[in-house]
C-alpha cells in the first residue's frame, strides 16, 4: 500500500517535470530547474565517493570544471560538435580522476581531504594562470549546445542527464557493487580481509563519479556560456557539501532533494545574498549537531511515526 | 642569473614567513594528534587573530607585540568556547572524523562570512611600527620582519617548552599517544581537549597578528595559511609538532624560492604538487609515524 503510494508520487513528479516547460512556461522557473538538474547530478555523484565509500573527496569541483573546460575548449578551438564535446569532457574528467584517485588510495581520511582539495586548487590556478589557452580570469565565451538552442532544449537535456545519472546510480548501488562500497566505508580492513579488491572498487567509484560530474560541468558551461576558473573555486565545493548534507549524505534521494531545496531557497534568499554563506555555514553546523541524516532521515522518521500510528490504530 | 645575495635574501624572507607558518601548523597538528580533529576552521583563527591585532593597535595604539599578546589571549578563550559549543556535543558519536570535518567546515564558512559582513572586504593594513632596516653583507631585512621572526621563534620555543616540560603539556602528549591509557591514569581527557584547542587557536592567532603589519588583513586571509598548515603537517607528519617546525621553515623557504625563480602566481601550484607527490610516495608524510 505504502510502496504503491510512493511510486504514484514518483510517477506524478516524473510526469510533472516531463511536461513542465509546457505547463508553466516561466523562463525563470525553468532556469532554476535546469540548475537543479545539473547540480543534482554533481552532488549525487560526489555522494558516491563521500557518502557511500567514505572517501573524503573535497575536490569534486575539479571534475566539474575539467569537464567544462575540456568541452568548451574542444568546441571552441577544434570545432567539435558540442554534444560530442560534452561526452568527451566527461571522459577527460574521468581520466583526471585516475590522476587524483591513485595517490589517495593508500591514504586515510584527513590526507585524502587535503590531496583532493589541493588537486582542485592546482587545477583552478592552472586554468587561471594559463592565459594563452583559457584566457584566465577574463573567461571563455562558450558555444551553445546546438546553434540557437532555447532554454527548453537545455531543460530536456539536463533532465535526461539527471535521469541517466539516477538510473545508473540506482542500478549500481543496488548491485553487489553498492554493498561492497558500503562495506568499504564501514571498515576498509574488514573488506580487505574478506578478499574484496578495495583498490579496484575505489578506482571504479572515482571513474564513474568524475565522468558524471564532468558531463554535468560541460553541460553547465554550454548552458551558462561564460566560463571562468571560478567554476572550480572552493565555493562550489562548499555548495556541494551543503546540498548533500541538507538532503542526507549516503542516501540516493538525499543529494537530489538537498540540491532542489537549496537552489530554490538561495534564489528566494537573493535579497540576502551577502548572508548566503552565513546561512550555509549555520545550516551545516545545525545539520551535524541535530540532524546528521539530513532531510531524508527527517522524512523517514516522520514516515515511521505515521506508520507506527496506523499500526496502533489497526490493532486496537 | 641570481646573485648570491638575492638568493640569501629570499631564503631569509622564507624563514620569516616560515616562523608564522610554524605557529599555524603546530597548533593544527596538535589538535589532530590529541583529538583526531581535522580543524578546517583553523585559518579563521589566524584571520580573527589578525583582526584583533589590527583593531587593538589601531584603536588603542598598542605596539604590535602587545596586540599579538591580546589577540592570543582572546583567541585562547574563543578556541575553548568553540570546542565546548561545537565539538564536545559530538564526543562518542559514530563517525567522529567525518562529523568534525563537516562541522569545522561549517564554522569556517560562518566565521569567514560574518567577518566579511562585520569588517568589510576592504584590505586593512597596519603602518610599519619599527622604521628602518638591518643590513648585513648585502642582505636587507627590515626591523619589522626581524621582530616578527624573533617573536615567532620565541613563541615556538614557548610552545615547545609547554608541551615538553609542563604537567599540562605532558598530559596533552599522553592523550595524544593513548587516550584510554591517559584516562586511566587520571587525566581529565575532556579538559585536555579544550585546553589544547584554546592553545592551538591562540598560536594561530599569533601567526595572524604577527604578520598583520607586513601583509594585509581581510576576511579570507586565513585560507592561504590553512592550506600551508595542511601542507606543512603533511610533510611533518600529522600529530608531530617537531615535524611541523622543521617542515614549516622548509616550506617557507621553498615558497620564497619559487616566488624568486618562477613567479608568485604559481607558488601554490608548486607547493600542492609537491605535497601530492610526497603523499604518493610516503602516505604518512615525510616524518610521519605509522
Amino acid at each position: 500500500m505504502k510502496g504503491s503510494l510512493k511510486s504514484i508520487l514518483l510517477l506524478g513528479l516524473f510526469l510533472l517535470l516531463s511536461f513542465f516547460p509546457f505547463l508553466f512556461p516561466d523562463p525563470y522557473l525553468i532556469h532554476l530547474l535546469i540548475l537543479s538538474f545539473i547540480f543534482s547530478v554533481l552532488v549525487s555523484n560526489w555522494n558516491i565517493l563521500f557518502g557511500y565509500m567514505g572517501i573524503f573527496c573535497f575536490g569534486q569541483q575539479a571534475f566539474f570544471g575539467i569537464g567544462a573546460y575540456s568541452s568548451a575548449l574542444l568546441a571552441l578551438k577544434l570545432g567539435v560538435p558540442v554534444p560530442l564535446s560534452i561526452v568527451f569532457g566527461g571522459f577527460v574528467a574521468s581520466l583526471s580522476s585516475i590522476l587524483i584517485g591513485l595517490p589517495t588510495l593508500r591514504l586515510q581520511g584527513a590526507y585524502v581531504a587535503l590531496v583532493t582539495l589541493a588537486f582542485a586548487e592546482v587545477m583552478r590556478m592552472t586554468c587561471s594562470n594559463w592565459v594563452g589557452m583559457t584566457r584566465g580570469q577574463l573567461g571563455l565565451t562558450v558555444t551553445a549546445l546546438i546553434p540557437g538552442a532555447g532554454r527548453v532544449g537545455y531543460y530536456y537535456v539536463a533532465f535526461l542527464l539527471l535521469l541517466l545519472s539516477t538510473i545508473v546510480l540506482l542500478k549500481v548501488m543496488r548491485s553487489s557493487f553498492g554493498y561492497v562500497t558500503v562495506a568499504i566505508r564501514e571498515s576498509q580492513e574488514a573488506a580487505d580481509s574478506l578478499g574484496i579488491n578495495v583498490i579496484k572498487y575505489k578506482i571504479s567509484a572515482f571513474l564513474l563519479s568524475s565522468f558524471m560530474s564532468g558531463l554535468a560541468g560541460a553541460l553547465y558551461a554550454h548552458y551558462i556560456r561564460i566560463l571562468t576558473p571560478d567554476i572550480m573555486s572552493l565555493h562550489l565545493m562548499i555548495t556541494i557539501l551543503v546540498m548533500g548534507m541538507l538532503g542526507g549524505i549516503g542516501t540516493l534521494p538525499g543529494p537530489i532533494l538537498g540540491t532542489f531545496v537549496l537552489t530554490f531557497l538561495s534564489e528566494y534568499l537573493r535579497d540576502f545574498a551577502q548572508f548566503r554563506f552565513i546561512i550555509y555555514g549555520t545550516l551545516i553546523i545545525l545539520a551535524v549537531l541535530f540532524v546528521p541524516g539530513g532531510l531524508v532521515s527527517g522524512l523517514r522518521s516522520v514516515e515511521t511515526k505515521l506508520k507506527g500510528k496506523r499500526c496502533q490504530e489497526g490493532s486496537s | 642569473m641570481f646573485t648570491a645575495s638575492i638568493l640569501i635574501q629570499q631564503i631569509v624572507y622564507g624563514l620569516v614567513i616560515g616562523s608564522s607558518y610554524v605557529l599555524m601548523a603546530a597548533g593544527f597538528s596538535l589538535i589532530w594528534g590529541i583529538m583526531g580533529v581535522l580543524n578546517l576552521a583553523h585559518g579563521e583563527f589566524y584571520m580573527l587573530g589578525a583582526y584583533i591585532a589590527y583593531y587593538v593597535s589601531s584603536l588603542l595604539g598598542f605596539n604590535p607585540i602587545m596586540s599579538a599578546i591580546v589577540a592570543m589571549a582572546a583567541m585562547f578563550f574563543f578556541g575553548i568556547a568553540f570546542e565546548r559549543a561545537l565539538l564536545s556535543p559530538l564526543y562518542g558519536r559514530k563517525g567522529w572524523e567525518m562529523s568534525t570535518v563537516l562541522i569545522t567546515v561549517g564554522a569556517s564558512i560562518l566565521i569567514q562570512n560574518l567577518a566579511l559582513v562585520i569588517f568589510g572586504e576592504k584590505y586593512k593594513g597596519l603602518p610599519m611600527y619599527f622604521e628602518g632596516e638591518l643590513e648585513i653583507w648585502k642582505i636587507v631585512l627590515s626591523y619589522d620582519r626581524l621582530v616578527v621572526f624573533l617573536v615567532g621563534i620565541f613563541l615556538i620555543a614557548l610552545l615547545w617548552y609547554l608541551l615538553k616540560y609542563t604537567r599540562v603539556g605532558m598530559a596533552m602528549r599522553a592523550v595524544s599517544q593513548n587516550q584510554e591509557g591517559a584516562y586511566l591514569t587520571g587525566i581529565n581527557v575532556h579538559k585536555i581537549f579544550y585546553l589544547a584547542f584554546g592553545l592551538s587557536a591562540a598560536f594561530a592567532a599569533a601567526g595572524g597578528a604577527l604578520l598583520a603589519p607586513i601583509y594585509f588583513v581581510y576576511p579570507t586571509v586565513g585560507a592561504g595559511p590553512l592550506l600551508m598548515a595542511f601542507a606543512i603537517v603533511i610533510f611533518g607528519g600529522f600529530g608531530s609538532v617537531k615535524g611541523a617546525i622543521v617542515a614549516g621553515f622548509l616550506l617557507g623557504v621553498f615558497e620564497s624560492l619559487v616566488v624568486l625563480m618562477v613567479s608568485s602566481a604559481w607558488k601554490d601550484v608548486f607547493i600542492f604538487v609537491l605535497v601530492i607527490i610526497v603523499l604518493t610516495v610516503r602516505p604518512r608524510g615525510l616524518f610521519g609515524i605509522q
